[in-house]
């Protein structure tokens, strides 16, 4: 049951991801391209998912956007997961002052609303790609930093962190080669499962015009779009929605089929 | 004299009490003197929680004494070459996230042997485990097995001082004879000095040259083997002696 929750969620992503790449390939249209006689047509056998406000192609708009938008998602939560593991670990291992310094700086961090935070940033920086992965991995690794922290306490009062230590290895070996090893279990199913997380972190973000500047499409600012026509084009909404809800959902059920 | 122990000690202190008003002493090695000849078995024995495994770690420097000092003979230069420990349980003293060959290339790494793959074939040959078992883990290994391997590992840097704590007490008799034949051969073969603890008057009694008998941190009797067998004088170790026939 859980191994088949597994294996859809990986398929479902592998054809987004398969799909992502080959955009150029699959899709008719230039997603830029402007085409306003053809403005906001429903769906049909030469527009799959119908087209924008400015003519343009949605579900090439799609393909493309679901570059921005998965990339986001796993770059970010790659940036989070490398901080909490760095910091975890160096909390965890050497204890002391420096784990009091790194948790209460963690419990700081953890008392600004994730959101808000990044709103503020944003605003501040240019909203490019970059910077929106970076922001939203630098306020997401608070989780798992104290999952490789717990982690780390109680493997390095086992033997064999011992034994390395009587063979002579070094602190940075110890944590390298000993600890990370062995910690990094939970840390992947908590980083597949934050992917999710940050899709529609960004989708948010985009929606309120703070994330990937237009005219580059993501699914985020697709669907800001089209709250302008949503009485009268339901598949600039729908189609958006539900590719962010179904990416959402099969990283999900990575995760928690991951976990058993 | 490759090793001799002064005094050592080795307090822990638990805070108890409401507000920390009153600290509890452990008083896990309280006083042990001892010396070690070159190319000699010390055995140490006595019942679980006398302080034997906090001997074992003082002595490779894992945790440092509260009191007392540890004087290493001219045979110890380079201390993590030249001594070693190998521990009570292989499954938890092995990285479960290591294969085998890794797990003995290590101290060979860390200490910059050149061609330190034949190396690891040679302690193969050394603890007689098969060439198929490198690619292994800890988990798919016997229990026989996993000791060799930590045993082997102890062995890398060709040290002069090993210690064993309890290397044969988490295994069945017949591995347990093996292991300790293995032991004897290794000794006489590479020439180094064993400083052995166990809890098993019998395995002790057939390895070591010289014994100690530990009791709450201290010792309560010490000697040759034969003498401390035959003429017991401390009450603990006659005690010892009659639980174990």
């Amino acid at each position: 049951m859980l191994k088949k929750q597994l294996v859809i969620g990986v398929s479902i992503v592998l054809i987004l991801v398969l799909s992502s790449i080959f955009a150029p390939l699959l899709a008719r249209y230039n997603p830029n391209n402007i085409n306003i006689d053809d403005a906001l047509l429903s769906p049909s056998a030469n527009h799959f998912f119908g087209t924008d406000q400015l003519g343009r192609d949605l579900f090439s708009r799609m393909l493309y956007g679901a570059r921005v938008s998965l990339a986001v998602g796993i770059i970010a939560v790659g940036i989070a997961a490398l901080v909490g593991l760095a910091l975890g670990c160096i909390a965890g291992f050497f204890g002391r002052w420096v784990d009091t310094l790194i948790m209460r700086f963690l419990d700081i961090m953890l008392c600004f609303p994730v959101f808000f935070l990044i709103l503020a940033v944003i605003s501040i920086l240019e909203p490019s790609v970059f910077n929106i992965m970076l922001v939203i991995g630098l306020t997401g690794w608070m989780s798992t930093a104290r999952l490789v922290r717990a982690e780390v306490l109680s493997l390095k009062e086992r033997e064999f962190i011992l034994a390395a230590r009587a063979i002579g290895a070094s602190n940075s070996r110890i944590i390298i080669k000993h600890l990370i090893p062995n910690a990094l279990g939970p840390v992947i199913v908590n980083a597949v499962l934050s992917v999710a997380g940050a899709i529609l972190l960004e989708s948010a973000l985009s929606f309120l015009g703070l994330g990937i500047q237009p005219p580059t499409a993501s699914w985020g600012n697709i669907l800001a779009e089209s709250k302008s026509s949503l009485g009268i084009a339901w598949w600039m909404s729908v189609f958006p929605g539900l590719a962010i809800l179904i990416t959402v959902l099969s990283f999900n059920m990575i995760g928690e089929g991951l976990r058993e | 004299m490759i090793l001799e122990a002064k005094n050592l000690k080795k307090y822990y202190y638990a805070d108890q009490g409401l507000f920390n008003t009153s600290k509890r002493v452990v008083k896990a090695v309280d006083g042990v003197s001892f010396n070690l000849q070159e190319s000699s078995v010390l055995g140490v024995v006595g019942e679980s929680g006398c302080g034997k495994s906090t001997l074992a770690k003082l002595l490779l420097r894992l945790i440092t004494p509260t009191e007392g000092e540890i004087i290493f003979g001219p045979a110890i230069n380079a201390f993590r070459k030249d001594a070693a420990i190998v521990f009570q349980d292989p499954l938890l003293s092995l990285n479960p996230k290591m294969r085998v060959v890794d797990i003995l290339a290590e101290p060979l790494i860390i200490h910059r042997y050149e061609k330190y793959m034949d190396r690891v074939a040679e302690l193969l040959g050394l603890v007689r485990l098969e060439n198929g078992l490198l690619r292994r883990f800890p988990a798919q290994l016997s229990g026989g097995q996993r000791q060799r391997v930590c045993i082997a590992r102890a062995l890398a840097c060709s040290p002069k001082l090993l210690v064993l704590d309890e290397p044969v007490s988490s295994l069945d008799l017949i591995m347990q004879k093996q292991i300790l034949d293995l032991l004897i051969e290794l000794k006489n073969k590479l020439e180094m000095a064993y400083v052995f603890i166990s809890h098993n008057m019998a395995v002790v009694e057939k390895i070591s040259d010289s014994i100690i008998v530990m009791y709450e941190g201290k010792i309560v009797e010490s000697g040759q083997t034969a003498e401390v067998f035959n003429r017991p004088n401390a009450e603990y170790t006659k005690k010892l002696l009659e639980a174990a026939r």
